[in-house]
């Protein structure tokens, strides 16, 4: 079986107004974002965000009711078995037939791909010292995460997509998980991975993407994000003032009515800053770079969807690989 | 998009898939298969030696052997369909590069002929049994001759597939299943599958309209189940597979559950229909 092979400077993943709905409720409203090769793209949001979902349809498991999704240039309303084929998928629970040992359930995957699958899988699995011997439902919650990934990996897929993967899992484990996506990334591979741990996607993202309830609000480089979004904490001198106004988006305020204020800003400029700082109600403004998990509290709280400028594109030189 | 190669052809590796998957059916099912059997061929002979005349002892154990045929197949359709779809395994199968009907249509074709070696091998066992203790029991001479027992084991496979199918992907609960079908197995034991009212010809306007309704479904069943009829018909998946993978996503979770109710529901009742069609058209060939 030959595999799919994708110019490098074409998008892995491409998502077109799509949208999916279930019933009366709204899974994905009208997401579109693309993915460069050879980056960790992360997708947040909370439970039933529209994370799985999306995946599900990027893989060919669901069908959208409108708008396109192209996974490796394959069109995943029509080829979804092959890009099954050619990508790797870690669901979010990996549901492995507990009989099997783990050299059993690699021999009946490598049945499925092609001829390098079942060495490359032994060589994983002595990686994560994993014995082939071992009957799966006797492993820790843990090693059945890294059978799945080695299940996942084994075929060298371009494309390494993971559904919330370190999900129940304990702090090494989780560790050494991720640093194995780093090392997916560094070897030119893509990792499309599904979380709502926003720490530790902060260690290894180059690209976040949130959603809350459908809608993309969000989706640009970790780094342009920590840019262009500023925490302002913010001292009033009477608790009886108001903020001055600026001509800075802001995404959250917290602690009205106080004499301390957090300010989550958007798109600011030096001189929004001057003026706040001047202002004779204020006190004292403290600038910080927010954390990831700040930014996606802010976005999460306020539902504002920042301009499709901070939709990054492909060809964006600030998407590093 | 020019750049994209797709030489992924068709079926390279086709014969290896099928082989891994029988074998995974295989090791599935055997223990459950082993232990039916067993229970069946010794419970059969226990049972015979306890009626009292030769005449008592014929007619029990052909009324159990029905019993225990009936059991085995449906005990193999819901391990087969029920179990995987509440250990969530099937998801597994359905996020490998292979057709989710293909799946379903091969799980099929595995518990079928599970359910057909149990069968015959009972059927023929323990009438040699029998006579090695003294009496008589050939069931290709008695009023439910070994064809019949072979088809509506069958019958019975087919129909509790769908029963755990429709309700697996329903309730993913094994007990539900279980606790669902007795009731039906029930009524199966007590008609004898009502076989004796088309032996004696008796065919009214129900038979004829469930005759008609069989046709039908069992050609719709044909063309949904049959796993080489690529990219038509009903989605297998959302008949077998824990759709919503994301425990905490209960809304999500509860309309895909419906979504697969529906599926699993009209599988079921084209299979029982399919299922009453055959048996209608076997008893009529018989009784001519």
């Amino acid at each position: 079986m030959s595999q799919e092979i994708n110019n490098n400077t074409d998008p892995v993943v491409s998502i077109t107004n799509l949208s999916k709905r279930y019933g009366n409720q709204t899974a994905l409203d009208d997401i579109s974002f693309t993915i460069p090769a050879g980056v960790v793209f992360a997708l947040l949001g909370e439970n039933g965000a529209g994370k799985s979902t999306s995946l599900k349809i990027l893989l060919g498991l669901e069908k959208a009711d409108s708008g396109s999704a192209t996974v490796l240039g394959l069109d995943s309303k029509k080829r979804g078995i092959d890009i099954r084929s050619a990508v790797g998928y870690v669901p979010e629970a990996p549901a492995l037939y507990g009989w099997m040992t783990v050299g059993e359930i690699g021999w009946f995957t490598a049945g499925f791909y092609g001829d390098g699958f079942q060495n490359e899988f032994e060589r994983l699995t002595a990686e994560y010292e994993l014995p082939l011997g071992q009957k799966i439902g006797k492993l820790s919650k843990g090693g059945r995460a890294k059978v799945s990934l080695a299940l996942a990996s084994a075929h060298k897929p371009p494309l390494l997509v993971m559904d919330e993967p370190t999900s129940g899992l304990d702090t090494l484990v989780r560790r050494k998980f991720l640093e194995s996506m780093v090392d997916v990334s560094a070897s030119g591979r893509t990792v499309l991975l599904s979380s709502h741990q926003i720490p530790e996607v902060e260690r290894v993202a180059d690209i976040v993407a949130i959603v809350n309830q459908g809608k993309l609000l969000v989706c640009d480089t970790l780094d342009n994000l920590k840019q262009t979004m500023e925490q302002w904490v913010v001292t009033l001198k009477d608790e009886s003032s108001e903020l001055p106004s600026t001509k800075s988006t802001i995404v959250l305020r917290e602690g009205r009515g106080s004499r301390r204020q957090r300010l989550l800003v958007s798109d600011t400029t030096p001189e929004c800053l001057w003026q706040l700082r001047d202002d004779p109600v204020v006190e004292e403004v403290l600038v910080h770079t927010p954390s990831l998990e700040e930014i996606f509290v802010g976005l999460m709280k306020s539902g504002k969807t920042l301009p499709a400028s901070k939709r990054v594109s492909v060809d964006s030189p600030e998407v590093s690989s | 998009m020019s750049s994209t190669l797709i030489a992924h052809d068709s079926n390279p590796r086709s014969n290896v898939m099928w082989k891994r998957l029988l074998w995974k059916e295989r090791r599935e099912l055997t223990p459950v298969w082993m232990a039916i059997m067993l229970i069946g061929f010794f419970g059969l002979v226990m049972i015979a030696f306890q009626a009292s005349s030769p005449e008592g002892k014929k007619e029990i154990v052909r009324t159990c052997l029905y019993s225990f045929t009936a059991i085995l197949s449906a005990t193999l359709a819901i391990v087969g369909f029920a179990s995987e779809s509440e250990n969530e395994t099937l998801g597994r199968l359905q996020n490998l590069p292979l057709h989710p009907r293909s799946v379903g249509g091969l799980k099929l074709v595995a518990g079928a002929i599970a359910t057909l070696a149990g069968t015959l091998l009972l059927a023929l066992l323990v009438p040699v049994l029998c006579s090695a203790f003294g009496f008589s029991l050939n069931p290709s001479q008695e009023p439910l001759p070994l064809l019949l027992l072979l088809v509506g084991s069958l019958l019975v496979y087919f129909i509790a597939a769908a029963i755990a199918m429709a309700y697996g992907s329903m309730g993913k609960s094994l007990f539900l299943v279980v606790a669902l079908f007795l009731p039906f197995l029930f009524w199966l034991d007590s008609s004898h599958w009502h076989i004796t009212e088309y032996l004696d010809g008796n065919f009214g306007f129900v038979l004829l309209i469930q005759l008609a309704l069989g046709v039908v479904a069992g050609l719709i069943s044909v063309v949904r189940l049959v796993p080489w009829v690529e990219g038509r018909g009903l989605n297998m998946r959302k008949v077998l597979g824990p759709a919503e993978t994301t425990s905490s996503a209960g809304h999500l979770a509860s309309v895909s559950a419906s979504g697969a109710a529906s599926g699993g529901a009209k599988i079921f009742w084209t299979c029982f229909f399919a299922a009453r069609l055959l048996q209608v058209a076997f008893a009529s060939l018989y009784a001519s």
